[in-house]
């Protein structure tokens, strides 16, 4: 029954100790702006969560939004453009999305703040 | 010769200086007019962006123009609803940036009323929605804009 909400994917990827889901949506012709945002919340959980990634307390996902197997994520967050969500995890079981896509077109281009209010999610989301 | 040097520098000098005060002037007008122009509308749709446009970008603000115009063309041309194109790489915009805490591209939409801002931030539904699903974009927007009228 574990998981039983999540995609395939999530089988081989999330364990029970997986409290944070970060999903990064886009579409095939990437503007630099949502690159850049996918590539700073990746080097964010790189340079300070390596050890959350690496024991599946955390998990990243990429998906690209124009193709069809992507079809029901798109769906279910919304996600017909650049999205970036965090999807919170207790026991197993999902336990809440929040959309950051608006925060992090607001705040891409100041680092500082962008960072800061990643971790302070993620920090909240994995104690 | 001494003093026909020393007389052209100080003229170069006088000049500068009168550039200089003249740019400073309009720097602030700018500002001014700006801040008036934006604070006098109840409700102002504010579309902020850099000097590079990404398409989803550029779609937001497209959709946002053409929803004012096919449903809101009144309340614009009365001055109750303004459209605002804020690029925050320009420096005069630099304040109205800080202000709303943008650093990048946002749709703002704020309500004013009795001195007090009421702000609801769209810039999520705007990048996920305005380029691949424009109605249901224009849709949040609209329903955002018909509470703020009331």
């Amino acid at each position: 029954m574990l998981f039983v909400i999540f995609p395939a994917w999530s089988q081989q990827e999330m364990s029970k100790n997986t409290k944070l889901v970060v999903y990064y949506f886009h579409i095939t012709d990437r503007c630099q702006t949502c690159t850049k945002i996918e590539a700073s919340t990746k080097a964010i959980l790189e340079q300070q969560y390596a050890k959350q990634l690496e024991d599946k307390t955390i998990v990243f996902k990429s998906f690209n939004v124009d193709l069809p197997e992507n079809k029901e994520l798109v769906k279910k967050y919304q996600a017909y453009g650049a999205t970036l969500a965090f999807t919170y995890i207790v026991n197993g079981a999902e336990n809440g999305i929040e959309d950051l896509t608006g925060m992090a077109f607001s705040k891409i281009n100041d680092e500082k703040v962008f960072s800061s209010e990643l971790k302070q999610r993620i920090d909240e989301a994995i104690k | 010769m001494k003093t026909l040097t020393y007389s052209l520098i100080l003229f170069g000098a006088l000049l500068l200086m009168g550039c200089e005060s003249k740019t400073e002037s309009k720097k602030s007008t700018d500002i001014d007019s700006l801040t008036q122009s934006v604070s006098l509308a109840k409700i102002q749709v504010m579309y902020f962006h850099g000097d590079r446009r990404c398409p989803s970008c550029i779609a937001i603000g497209d959709e946002t123009g053409n929803l004012l115009k096919a449903n809101f063309d009144a309340d614009v041309k009365s001055g109750t609803i303004a459209f605002v194109e804020i690029n925050v790489d320009d420096e005069k915009n630099a304040k109205l940036a800080e202000k709303y805490q943008v650093a990048g591209s946002a749709l703002l939409v704020v309500k004013t009323e009795a001195g007090k801002e009421e702000v609801t931030d769209l810039t999520g539904d705007g990048f996920k929605l305005a380029m691949n699903m424009p109605d249901m974009f224009k849709e949040k927007l609209k329903v955002t804009i018909d509470n703020y009228l009331k």
